[in-house]
């Protein structure tokens, strides 16, 4: 007799690799033979996986067809074993999985959508935070502005993106045709954050791109404005432009439940 | 020490609670007495799940019910899974807490299926010591659901309802009988359903399951993306003529139709269990 580990290994060999010494431990039926009885667990495990990697992972199905999907699922699915609780993280090495697969070569714009997708999901279900309300900034005074930090919402997420897979997914979503993959002259940003229940999504100019990707690695208040500075093709730059360009900025975010904190620490 | 069997209420005739419910559940309260959540799809950090959960507990009671605990596995006892499993308890309060009596995770790789156990008396020692730690890990009884299967090893010594029977009481846990998964087991394994019914102890039965499955002509696989079959409710019938009125779940995971057919589904249970409390008033 097989311990229950023994057991376990050799029905997990079969359900992962195929390998077939479990047989020998299954009783035979007159109804259904052993290999078709155990094809019923080997269909469901690989069915279930690609099932969760086809609704996480919409576009990019759509963008190479269900049939390259598949194998690209199977592929995966033998890489990565799945080793959470949950289905949810499945899916969480499938972009740099991408990368390294040779689908990649025939759809380079694959591995950005998938991480586009990917963040989607992470936005979906990242923590709650009560956004700040814009109206307390009125009640920071003027001499502690530069000081201040921007601690974003748990589900703000920024993907830069040298293909047009914002346009791509966006398409997809709507059910509209999805223009052909471009490589973009200059990367663009893409924020994605939820919004109360709702996961909201939009492409950033180069400024804000810069002053959220400052803020994100906590810059103060001051120190985001001197990024913006350097990034003007002036030499001398127009400080009260900035500054409102700045304010300007922090307003948008804050009215659209961006910002979970703004803190006054100097350390 | 756990508190002693039946330490739960009966609840009536709930539904599992799904996505593609949430509106229709808090626009209409439909006259559903409980539902049912799938324990691992509120293991999140916050958003649209929590906030559901959240608003659609403030109305009914609700319970959990798992299919990551993976009992029997040999693996250790995964601390992290039962840490989160506490957390969503202690904000939620389920009436009670279920999983499947099976095993998912082996050497940490989760097949993410409610894979079949050999019915043998080391597997018995092996799951109520494992029961045991989780219950004193909760605090609370918690119920194991028999699940469908498609094999028989040869390493099995006994009947699948000796085997339950068997652990339960080694555990002095609860049992959520699923129906649908013993009509199915019984048709891939040929066995009597009844037989199966006539030997559950009576007094552990906490909650029951129904739901549909598809026939694949030499076989059965529990779906639960289909309409409930005849057969399952004559099943039902019988077991609540053995084990009394019990707590009862329509358990629908695909293939999703509108809501009030789930109600109709609902109605039925609810007419054949009131029919049955009905015949034993006369009867007393």
């Amino acid at each position: 007799m097989y311990s229950l580990k023994e057991l376990q290994t050799s029905f997990q060999r079969h359900l992962l690799h195929g390998d077939n010494d479990i047989i020998e431990h299954i009783v035979s039926s007159q109804h259904a033979s052993d290999k078709e009885r155990l094809a019923t667990y080997k269909n469901a495990y690989y069915g279930r996986l690609a099932e969760a990697l086809a609704t996480d992972f919409p576009a990019v199905k759509m963008s190479i067809g269900s049939d390259q999907f598949s194998k690209l699922c199977s592929d995966y699915i033998d890489k990565h074993p799945s080793t959470d609780t949950s289905l949810r993280w499945f899916g969480i090495h499938f972009s740099e999985f991408i990368q390294q697969h040779t689908v990649i070569e025939d759809y380079k714009f694959l591995t950005e959508l998938a991480t586009l997708e990917w963040m989607f999901i992470n936005a979906f279900d990242a923590s709650n935070a009560d956004p700040v309300p814009a109206s307390l900034v009125t009640t920071i005074p003027n001499e502690s502005w530069p000081n201040i930090t921007i601690d974003l919402h748990p589900s703000v997420y920024t993907l830069n993106s040298h293909w047009n897979v914002v346009e791509i997914w966006q398409a997809m979503q709507q059910h509209q045709t999805a223009p052909q993959a471009m490589y973009l002259a200059e990367a663009s940003t893409c924020v994605i954050w939820r919004q109360g229940l709702s996961t909201r999504y939009r492409i950033l100019d180069k400024f804000e791109a810069i002053a959220l990707h400052s803020a994100a690695q906590g810059a103060t208040y001051a120190q985001i404005c001197e990024r913006l500075a350097q990034s003007i093709d002036e030499q001398v730059p127009d400080f009260t432009e900035l500054a409102m360009l700045c304010a300007r900025l922090l307003k948008t975010w804050l009215t659209e439940g961006m910002i979970a904190r703004l803190s006054t620490d100097t350390q | 020490m756990i508190k002693k069997h039946p330490p739960y209420p009966n609840l009536g005739y709930g539904l599992g609670l799904r996505s593609e419910y949430y509106d229709t559940i808090l626009e209409k309260s439909p006259e559903v007495d409980w539902f049912e959540v799938i324990t691992e799809n509120y293991m999140v950090d916050g958003g649209k799940p929590l906030h559901y959960l959240d608003k659609i507990r403030e109305r009914y009671p609700v319970v959990m019910h798992g299919v990551s605990l993976s009992i029997g596995s040999t693996d250790s006892i995964n601390l992290e899974y039962l840490k989160n499993l506490k957390q969503l308890a202690d904000r939620i309060q389920p009436v009670w807490i279920s999983d499947h009596l099976c095993w998912t995770i082996h050497n940490g790789h989760n097949a993410h299926d409610l894979l079949p156990l050999p019915y043998n008396k080391a597997t018995i020692n092996h799951l109520a010591e494992r029961i045991d730690q989780v219950q004193n890990y909760l605090g609370r009884q918690i119920l194991m659901e028999n699940v469908s299967s498609y094999v028989t090893y040869t390493d099995s010594e006994m009947s699948e309802w000796e085997f339950y029977s068997n652990i339960v009481e080694k555990a002095d846990c609860l049992m959520l009988l699923d129906i649908n998964n013993i009509y199915v087991s019984a048709i891939n394994h040929n066995f009597d359903p009844h037989e199966y019914l006539d030997n559950v102890p009576s007094n552990r039965v906490q909650q029951i399951h129904l739901a549909g499955h598809t026939n694949y002509g030499n076989f059965i696989i529990d779906t639960h993306d289909q309409p409930i079959v005849d057969s399952v409710w004559e099943l039902y019938q019988y077991s609540l003529q053995r084990l009394g009125s019990v707590t009862t779940m329509i358990e629908r995971d695909d293939n999703f139709p509108p809501f009030h057919e789930l109600m109709a589904e609902l109605e039925q249970a609810r007419k054949i269990g009131n029919e049955w409390q009905d015949k034993k008033t006369c009867t007393v």
